[in-house]
Order: C-alpha cells, then sequence, then structure tokens
C-alpha cells in the first residue's frame, strides 16, 4: 500500500484559491515562484537532536559554519519549524515522541535523517531498543551519510532540501525510482514509509497502534525512612569488614566466596541490607539482577540479583550479596530500607523480568509501557520482533 | 552587581567581536581545509598493474561492525597480468549505517579499499547512499583520495617501527559543486 | 479625524511594519557578528531579503488551532498584539509638526497603550490550551505589571521637568533647554537608564525574557502558533523594541531635535541607534531568574524611580532648574 501522499498533503486555503480559480493560475505563476523562494529561503529548523549527532549540528549553527546564512534558525516549538532534523539514535521509545512532534508540525514540513542512526539505526539497528531507521514511519526527504555527518554536511543537507522544495513546486519528481539493483543491497530490508511498493501489511494503522504513547500509572506513595544513620569515622578503603562475622553469626551464611558475593536467603536479605544500614552502609550503590536458563543438568531456571551497599565519606566501604530465586518465585524488595532502590528495581524488573515482591510500583522505566518479554534474559531472542520495526 | 559587572563584561566580549572579522567560512564557496587524516566516504582503488586491487578475499565484510560490505568472490583470469585470481564480482558498501570506522580499510590485504576526503553527496533516497562497485570505482577516478590506506594505517600502528606520520596533505578540496555533479 | 491624521497613521504604520521587518535583519546580521558568525547572506544582496522570505514562508503555513483551544481569542491574539504595539507609534513624534497624533496626554496615553499589549499576550496564553503557553504568558503579566510602576515613575521625570504631558511638548523643552541625558544629568542619565530597563522587561526582551524561556517554556505564549500568527507575535516584539527606543530616544533623548538638518532624520538616527544598543544587549546578557527579576523590579528599580522623582521635583524650584 503506498502511502497516498495527495490525500494526507495539506493545501493552504491561499494555494487552493491558486489553483481552484481558472486563468488566476496562470496569471499567478511569478507569484507561485516568489511563494516557493519564500518557502525554501526561510527553512527553521526543529532539531530533533538525540545523541552525538546533535553535536554537530550545534557546531553547523555555530560560528564556522553558520547556517543562518541560509535563513535556517532552529526553533524551539514544533510549530513553528519547517524542518524536523533528526539527529541521533532514535529509540522504539522514543519513537512515538518524535512522531508525535512530527504531528504537530505545521505543513508544509520536511525531515532531514542526519547521519547513520537516523537513516538506519546504525550499527545499533539489530539491537532490540533501537529504530532501524526514522524512514519506517516518517517520511524522510533528504538523507545526510556520516557518522556523524560534519557540520558542512548538514549544511549541504539543507542545500539539497532547498533544490527538492523547488523542484517539489514546479512538478518535477524528485524521488524518482531507486536503480532495482539496489533494491535489496540496504539491509535489514525494512518496510519504510517513502518504499513506493510498501508492503500491505505494514500498514498505517500498525504503525500509528504501535507509535501511540501509552500514558503511565500513578506511582503512588513511597515509603521513605529518613532517620539519619550513624556514619562511623574515617575507615580504611575497601571491601567491608563488617559483612562476613555478620554474615556467619547472624545469617547462618558459612560459605564467604572470594571471587563472588555471598549468596543469602532471599527471606533474609531485608534483614540484611537494615542491618548493614545501621552499620552506617547508607548508599545502595546498584542492584544488578541476571537470569539464569535451566540447564541441562537439572539445575531450574533461576534470577540471581546482586545488591552493593556503600559507607559515605571517606574510606568508603563496599558491602555486597547476591540473592538467588527460582524463576517462579519474587525477590523482597528493598525499597522500604533505601528508596533509591525502586528504580533500580524497576529497571531490572524492566529488562530481566525479575519480580520483587513488595515493590511498590512495579512497572517498566526504561522500556515502552506496551513492551512484551524483557531483553536481557537470556532466552530473549535476538531477532525479536518489535512489531513493526523489524 | 556581579551580575551588572560579568554583564558589562560580556557586552565587551561582543562587542570586540562584531568588530573582529568573522569565523564563518561560507561553506558552498569555500571549504574549510580538514585535518589529514579526515576521512569519509569510500574508493576501490586499481593496482599498479591497472587491474582491480580487490581480490575479493571478504575480510573487509568480515571485520565491518556494522556488516554494510558484501562481497561476492569470483575467480577468474586477469584480463593483464593472464593470472588467475581472485576478483570481487560484485562489492557494495552501504553508506546508510556505516559508522567510519575505518577498519574495513585497515584488514585490506591489497590496499584495494581506501576513503575519500569529500563526503558523499546528501541522497533524497537511501539508495542514493549505497556505493554500489561501479560507484566505489568511479570515487577513485573523481574525487581526492584520504591519506590512509592498509599498509600505512598497520605501520602506524606497529609498535617497533613507530609512529608513521600523515604526509602533509597538498589538496584542497573541490568545491561541492563538482561533487553534486558526479553523483 | 481629519484626512491627514489618517493618511499620516496609516503612513506611520506602514513605516513603522516595513522598518521592523528590516530591524529582524539587522538583528540577525548583528547577532551574528557579536557571535563571529556572518548572519544571513545568501538571501539577496547581504541577506537583505530575508525578512521578506520568512514573510512569505510564514503566511504559506498551515494555520493549526489546537483541538481544545478558544477558537476566537486564540485567532485574534496575535494581530491583536502587533496592534497594540503599532498604536504606541502613532504618539511619537517625528518633527515639530510631523506628530501623527499630537495629544496633550501623550505620556501617560504610550504607557496606558504599553499596559493594553499585555492583554492580547494573556489572551494569547489562555487560550492555546497549553501549560507552557499559560505559564508564559502569567510570567508576561507579573513582569509587565511589576516593570509598569518603575517606567511610569522614569517617565515622570521628563514630564516634571518639562511641566507638560505632550510628547511635542517635552522635546520643544529640550530643544530650547538641553537633552535630558545631557543636563540635568544625574536626573536624566539615571531616569533613562531606568526607563530602558523597564521598557525591556516589558517589551519581554533579554534579559527579561522569562516569559519565552526556550529551555523551561518551549516558546513561551507562542508555542501553540503557527505561521502567521506566530509571525504576528514575532513582529509584536520587535514592533515593541522598535517603538520602546522610539518613545526612550523621544523623552530623554531630544527626539527630533538636532543641531543641523531635517528633524525626521534626527528622530530616526536615534531610534535605530538605540534599537541596535538594545540588540546588543539582548545578544550579550543572561536572561534573569523569575524571583530575580522581581528582585530586581521592587527593590532597586521602584525605589530609584520615586527617588528620581523626587529628585526632580525639588530640582524644579531650585534657582538652576525653573
Ligand atoms: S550516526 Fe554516529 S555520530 Fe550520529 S548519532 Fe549515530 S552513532 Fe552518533
Ligand atoms: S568504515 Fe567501518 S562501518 Fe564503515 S564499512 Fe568500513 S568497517 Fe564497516
Ligand atoms: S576490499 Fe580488500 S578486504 Fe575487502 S574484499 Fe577486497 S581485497 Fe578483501
Amino acid at each position: 500500500m503506498a502511502v497516498n501522499e495527495d490525500a494526507l498533503a495539506y493545501h493552504h486555503p491561499l494555494y487552493d484559491l491558486m489553483l481552484n480559480v481558472p486563468g488566476l493560475a496562470v496569471g499567478l505563476a511569478p507569484v507561485d515562484r516568489l511563494l516557493t523562494w519564500g518557502l525554501k529561503n526561510s527553512l527553521w529548523v526543529f532539531p530533533m537532536a538525540t545523541s552525538c549527532c546533535g553535536i554537530e549540528y550545534m557546531a553547523a549553527s555555530a560560528s564556522r559554519v553558520d547556517i543562518d546564512r541560509m535563513g535556517t534558525i532552529p526553533r524551539a516549538s514544533p510549530r513553528q519549524a519547517d524542518v524536523m532534523l533528526v539527529a541521533g539514535t532514535i529509540t522504539v521509545k522514543m519513537a512515538p515522541r518524535v512522531k508525535r512532534l512530527w504531528d504537530q508540525m505545521p505543513e508544509p514540513k520536511w525531515c532531514i535523517a542526519m547521519g547513520s542512526c537516523a537513516i538506519s539505526g546504525d550499527f545499533y539497528r539489530n539491537l532490540y531498543s533501537v529504530v532501524p531507521g526514522i524512514d519506517t514511519f516518517l517520511p524522510v526527504d533528504v538523507y545526510v551519510p556520516g557518522c556523524p555527518p560534519n557540520p558542512e554536511a548538514v549544511m549541504h543537507g539543507l542545500l539539497r532540501l532547498q533544490e527538492k522544495v523547488e523542484a517539489a513546486r514546479a512538478g518535477h519528481p524528485v524521488n524518482a525510482e531507486p536503480p532495482p539493483e539496489l533494491f535489496g543491497a540496504i539491509s535489514p530490508s525494512l518496510p519504510r514509509l517513502t518504499d513506493q511498493n510498501r508492503p500491505p501489511e505494514l500498514s498505517e494503522e500498525q504503525v500509528q497502534a504501535s507509535l501511540t504513547v501509552v500514558p503511565e500509572g500513578d506511582p503512588g506513595e513511597v515509603p521513605v525512612d529518613l532517620t539519619p544513620p550513624s556514619i562511623p569515622g574515617a575507615l580504611p578503603d575497601g571491601v567491608s569488614t563488617e559483612l562476613a562475622p555478620l554474615l556467619k553469626d547472624r545469617f547462618g551464611v558459612a560459605e564467604i566466596p572470594a571471587d563472588a558475593p555471598p549468596l543469602v536467603p532471599a527471606e533474609r536479605h531485608v534483614e540484611l541490607a537494615a542491618t548493614l544500614k545501621a552499620l552506617g552502609y547508607r548508599q545502595l550503590v546498584f542492584v544488578a539482577a541476571s537470569h539464569h536458563p535451566a540447564k541441562k543438568d537439572g539445575e531450574a531456571e533461576a534470577f540471581e540479583v546482586a545488591y552493593a551497599l556503600r559507607t559515605v565519606g571517606a574510606g568508603s566501604k563496599v558491602a555486597s550479596w547476591r540473592v538467588r530465586v527460582p524463576a517462579t518465585e519474587s525477590v523482597p524488595t528493598l525499597t522500604p530500607t533505601f528508596a533509591g532502590a525502586d528504580w533500580q528495581e524497576r529497571e531490572q524488573f524492566d529488562l530481566v523480568g525479575v519480580r520483587f515482591s513488595g515493590h511498590p510500583d512495579l512497572r517498566r522505566v526504561m522500556l515502552p509501557e506496551n513492551w512484551e518479554g524483557h531483553p536481557l534474559r537470556r532466552d530473549y531472542p535476538a531477532d525479536h520482533a518489535a512489531a513493526p520495526w523489524r | 552587581m556581579g551580575y551588572l559587572l560579568d554583564g558589562l563584561k560580556s557586552m565587551w566580549t561582543t562587542a570586540l567581536n562584531a568588530i573582529r572579522p568573522p569565523f564563518t567560512q561560507e561553506f558552498p564557496k569555500v571549504l574549510r581545509p580538514h585535518p589529514e587524516r579526515y576521512h569519509t566516504s569510500f574508493a576501490l582503488l586499481h593496482d599498479e598493474t591497472g587491474d582491480e586491487a580487490c581480490t575479493g578475499c571478504g575480510a573487509c565484510a568480515r571485520i565491518c561492525p556494522s556488516q554494510v560490505i558484501t562481497v561476492k568472490l569470483g575467480k577468474r583470469e586477469s584480463a593483464i597480468t593472464q593470472k588467475k585470481r581472485g576478483y570481487a564480482d560484485d562489492f557494495t558498501l552501504d553508506l546508510t549505517a556505516c559508522l567510519v570506522c575505518e577498519l574495513c580499510v585497515q584488514v585490506c590485504p591489497t590496499d584495494a579499499i581506501v576513503m575519500l576526503k569529500v563526503p558523499e553527496l546528501p541522497g533524497f533516497r537511501r539508495e542514493d547512499l549505497v556505493l554500489s562497485m561501479p560507484r566505489l570505482y568511479e570515487n577513485e577516478k573523481s574525487k581526492p583520495l584520504g591519506w590512509s590506506n592498509a599498509t600505512k594505517l598497520m605501520a602506524m600502528q606497529d609498535p617497533k617501527a613507530g609512529a608513521a606520520k600523515p604526509e602533509p596533505s597538498k589538496e584542497t578540496a573541490p568545491a561541492p559543486a563538482a561533487a553534486g555533479a558526479a553523483s | 479625524m481629519t484626512l491627514f491624521a489618517w493618511l499620516s497613521s496609516i503612513l506611520v504604520a506602514v513605516i513603522v511594519l516595513t522598518v521592523t521587518a528590516f530591524g529582524l535583519w539587522w538583528e540577525r546580521k548583528l547577532a551574528g557578528r557579536m557571535q563571529s558568525r556572518l548572519g544571513p547572506t545568501i538571501v539577496g544582496p547581504i541577506g537583505l531579503f530575508q525578512p521578506i522570505a520568512d514573510l512569505l514562508k510564514l503566511v504559506q503555513k498551515e494555520p493549526i488551532i489546537p483541538q481544545r483551544a478558544d477558537r476566537a481569542l486564540f485567532w485574534l491574539a496575535p494581530p491583536l498584539t502587533t496592534l497594540f504595539a503599532l498604536l504606541v507609534a502613532a504618539l511619537v513624534p517625528f518633527g515639530p509638526k510631523l506628530a501623527p497624533a499630537n495629544i496633550d496626554v501623550g505620556v501617560p496615553l504610550i504607557i496606558a497603550l504599553g499596559g493594553l499589549a499585555l492583554i492580547p499576550v494573556w489572551m494569547a496564553g489562555w487560550a492555546s490550551h497549553n501549560k507552557y503557553a499559560l505559564l508564559g504568558a502569567m510570567r508576561a503579566v507579573a513582569q509587565s505589571v511589576s516593570y509598569g510602576v518603575p517606567l511610569v515613575l522614569t517617565a515622570l521625570v521628563p514630564v516634571i521637568l518639562a511641566g507638560s504631558m505632550n510628547l511635542n511638548s517635552i522635546v520643544a523643552w529640550q530643544h530650547r533647554h538641553h537633552w535630558l541625558v545631557v543636563w540635568p544629568v544625574f536626573l536624566g542619565l539615571p531616569a533613562f537608564i531606568l526607563f530602558i530597563l523597564a521598557m525591556l522587561a516589558e517589551a519581554n526582551r533579554i534579559p527579561f525574557d522569562i516569559p519565552e524561556a526556550e529551555s523551561e517554556l518551549v516558546a513561551g505564549v507562542s508555542t501553540e502558533y503557527t505561521g502567521m500568527h506566530f509571525g504576528f507575535i514575532y513582529l509584536a516584539e520587535y514592533v515593541h523594541t522598535l517603538v520602546g527606543s522610539a518613545v526612550a530616544s523621544t523623552l530623554f533623548l531630544g527626539g527630533w531635535d538636532g543641531p543641523f538638518g531635517p528633524s525626521v532624520l534626527w528622530m530616526v538616527l536615534k531610534t535605530c541607534l538605540l534599537f541596535s544598543v538594545l540588540y546588543w544587549l539582548r545578544w550579550s546578557l543572561v536572561r534573569l531568574r523569575a524571583d530575580q527579576l522581581m528582585a530586581l523590579a521592587w527593590k532597586w528599580l521602584v525605589p530609584a524611580g520615586l527617588a528620581l522623582v523626587l529628585l526632580a521635583a525639588v530640582w524644579t524650584q531650585t534657582p538652576w532648574g525653573r
């Protein structure tokens, strides 16, 4: 289904008048030329700069290249921009936002894909979270190659866009059929919004569906412990001295491996965290989960979550431990003890899929709300279909 | 008070700027000189006998982190030296996902692939950015080549040989109008 | 109204709009040079046609009205901003005989009209149904109300000294005596600086442009406006600054008074010079925070303005000021 550009196109009333009054169009040809001249010489950009390419865009508007010379100024509001300059990697979560901003721009509008990331997703394009090229959901007018394109190339892209604007208003086609031998050259071969032979299965509705921003729920109230801890005086830097005796005496953990954090029973690890906090381990450094699929020797599928705490101040010490639960069970949350565990545990839930019991707000935090599966699980297929991206 | 003083200072700076010559190099007319090792697009070269230098070994395709090079190996007799050797029957470099890491240049055993000093023209379609074999050989003829090839890059990284210095570049890049005409 | 008044009003409006359009170009050139850039160079000779291209482009853009916006207000607000900014221009005398409206209460009227210009800004912010626009409008209102006070106070200084509220008489007084910034310098110069600051704040220009701080409020009041509607708001800002500089040069810099040549020339020269200085300020200073802005108005400018008014009143009673 090729996108019917005429039906979607917006016509300014002034322009319609010119086209529809018989004879007027001929008489107004110079006016049309003048209007096109105005259009092409006043391309205000909306910089959709998400990563490194954005820096080059900034350089393009700075002194050395100065795209203001051709009348291009950045506008902070999409309502006043003519060109959306997508500079940087667009992730699956970002894509609906980009699309929404694009939809907020008034016609006539154009889009420039700057850099490999915007054009094709660069070498992240096989990653679960990256959109392989913005032309899967935006009609791109000019592709500026490079990683990153240098500032001159950005300006060159704008100059090419001027060419295109002029040609389009004069009725010349600028998107001629590409040479057939190059059809298969671009990998992964994905249906593009601008493709002439866009397959019907990637319909406009499908794109729209995956481009809707899912509203987030109410986070609710999070209990926070604000009692200041007693921080002991200067301590020698390094590994915790209290953890091993504490684990042996109070928690019955005999085995303290030298090369990994000790394993603590899941039902007692909150208590351990609270004890350590009382000892001055005030800061939660990280929560890191890993997925262990079922092994052939009978070991069941399991999740392991590592926690690390740290004393604050000079000579800080780190205490870390692991919790291992079968895949069907959940890990008690640390959120009541450490408020900072909230988002970190959410992240681990989001990416690895481990559940935290008692967590006040266990929602996705990195991926879009409507994402299926947990991409950092070992059994997550590498070419998972995050429709319609791949 | 601090704001006032800083304000006056910055007004002084902008006033000085206004009477100094601007830094701007008017891009379509003037091209800023690039550093010696500036590199963007690609070209395939011919060797000293005038034959295609690429042997179709596919080393570049294997090392490419982005997996954008496709090489089709073919074996046939050379029309010039009459020796049987490998050729690239087809060679495509998809610039749309290239991250300009220069690894492909570095691993080429015959110095066949090199990078250019001028960027590819921004295209209206993705296919405009795909460098097919004819385009790569065309680039060799029509565009200024970059400093590096595999031998030089390897020598530069050889701890024994010490760092090889890039030669001072003589040419200045042509105006993009010429580059535009080429594609 | 006489035919002459009508014609001259229209003429003034047209002239002010044209000058503003090229003021836009001049600002971009100036900004470019201050940042070691060139500014517009490609469109027309030295980029001179840039504002025309911008205008032609803006006319062709799709007018978008947000679904939940107040349509009538949304449509009405941008032209009104420009209109109110233009109204002030009609009161400024460009020569001893060249004032489109020579009114005896010129100074209060100008200030009242400047305050009126606030209403369309608030309309625009309210009608947009956009939180950024509304916040921007609220800031603009708060700012203008605060800075209206020092504006009135400093404008009173020339009124007291010249003993008239008629702009033309104030200039005539300066013509007979001295320009106000020259003598009495201890009154004229501070009053002039205060007036400029307050006027900048009224026009929402840097360093007082928190109503449209891009980093916080997208584009402030104009966030939802597209095409020519945005063009009007954009234009109004410049008209406001231009007319503000004209008023400031009338009140403090002697207006049309000059040592030789036609009076219009002097007026235009002074206005343009002041306009450029304002842009110099704009491209050099960073914007103030909302609370700093209010503190500046109420803690410094208002007391200083009051003191100046008092001083001016005393000065007129001394033998030198009589
Ligand atoms: S194309 Fe390269 S430089 Fe640009 S955003 Fe992607 S990785 Fe960064
Ligand atoms: S420069 Fe790097 S990414 Fe580009 S083709 Fe060569 S190896 Fe691949
Ligand atoms: S360009 Fe070099 S590395 Fe690549 S296939 Fe040809 S000979 Fe091999």
